[in-house]
């Protein structure tokens, strides 16, 4: 790669898979803006202006209950781009999209995105193969939050952070995962302690290291996995490779 | 809002709270003592585990408030003799 990483808005595994004519198009209006943990992009209901492809920043799209509760229904990192699926028609956000991991993204006005769209098949079919696996992954995600116990949501949730992050420590408080896994933080606390007697996970005060991925993999339920298969057949080399780290 | 603290002990390990959570009332925390012995013991079951799952509270002043415990009991039946039917005669 000759640009430095966050100098290059093909970073992001979407744009990468473009074919050099599709991606000159989309290249004029690109801005890479850096997003800062805790930045909310948009809250529930606002009017989405941007979509944004993320490099190493992470975005979670949580849902927000009336008593302020909230949990996890998606997550957006370099293998994804967010607000342009979020309403086709009414382009209200579908909840609220905050960054979890700082980072670069780039970004597009909605208006241009929908221009360069209409005139290039390739970036259609690309957006359509990227909402088939968008939605497929939260059904599964859905289906998860129904059936499997904590611990397995929570390894689920630890390896789909390390796909997307660049190293092994992820900057998680058991506050946060417990937000974004809908459950109670002291269920959080027993989980990470467990998975740290296992020797699969590092916690510290800077937040979780990863040990053992394999280890977290098979404590994992099949929903990982699962959601992993979906992003690889249908988008072939965007989804973030297993790290072998 | 108040801040609580929970302990807990599962059979395998205790995790003392120094971080402690925020609650509305003190029947909140009660709900969310109940909520999270329900989520740890679902996990351990998924393990084949039935310990008990204690949850000790304490306030702000390190005092204990309450305790709550979750315990599991299984008791397997043994199929009923197998004789000949009453009615097969």
């Amino acid at each position: 790669m000759t640009h430095a990483p966050k100098a290059d808005h093909r970073t992001n595994r979407l744009l990468a898979a473009l074919e050099p004519d599709d991606f000159a198009l989309l290249e004029p209006h690109l801005d890479i803006v850096d997003l800062k943990r805790g930045q909310v992009l948009y809250e529930m209901g606002d009017i989405v202006h941007h979509a944004y492809f993320p490099h190493d920043a992470i975005i979670s799209l949580v849902n927000v209950m009336e008593d302020g509760s909230t949990v996890e229904v998606c997550v957006f990192g370099r293998e994804g781009v967010l607000g342009l699926l979020s309403a086709l028609v009414t382009r209200e956000a579908f909840g609220r999209y905050i960054v979890q991991f700082s980072g670069a993204a780039s970004r597009i006005a909605y208006e241009r995105l929908n221009d360069v769209r209409d005139a290039s098949p390739n970036l259609r079919q690309l957006i359509m193969r990227y909402g088939e696996a968008l939605l497929a992954h939260t059904f599964q995600n859905v289906t998860c939050n129904a059936i499997h116990p904590v611990e397995a949501r929570c390894c689920r949730w630890i390896l789909a952070m390390h796909d997307r992050a660049e190293g092994n420590t992820l900057p998680l408080t058991h506050e946060f995962l417990s937000e974004m896994l809908g459950v109670q933080r002291s269920s959080v606390s027993v989980v990470t302690r467990t998975l740290q007697m296992a020797g699969l996970i590092q916690q510290s005060r800077g937040g979780i290291t990863v040990i053992d991925r394999s280890g977290l993999e098979e404590t994992a339920c099949e929903c990982y996995s699962r959601i992993r298969r979906i992003y690889q057949r249908l988008l072939p080399g965007t989804y973030p490779p297993a790290p072998s780290r | 809002m108040a801040r609580y603290y929970l302990d807990i002990h599962d059979g395998e390990q205790s995790v003392h709270d120094d971080e402690g959570s925020e609650f509305d009332s003190l029947d909140a925390a009660v709900q969310g003592a109940v909520i999270s012995a329900g989520e740890i013991g679902r996990s351990l079951l998924a393990k084949g585990d039935t310990s008990d799952i204690v949850i000790e509270v304490r306030d702000e002043h390190n005092q204990r408030v309450f305790t709550v415990t979750a315990s599991m009991k299984i008791e397997r039946h043994d199929p009923p003799p197998q004789g000949p039917h009453p009615w097969s005669a």
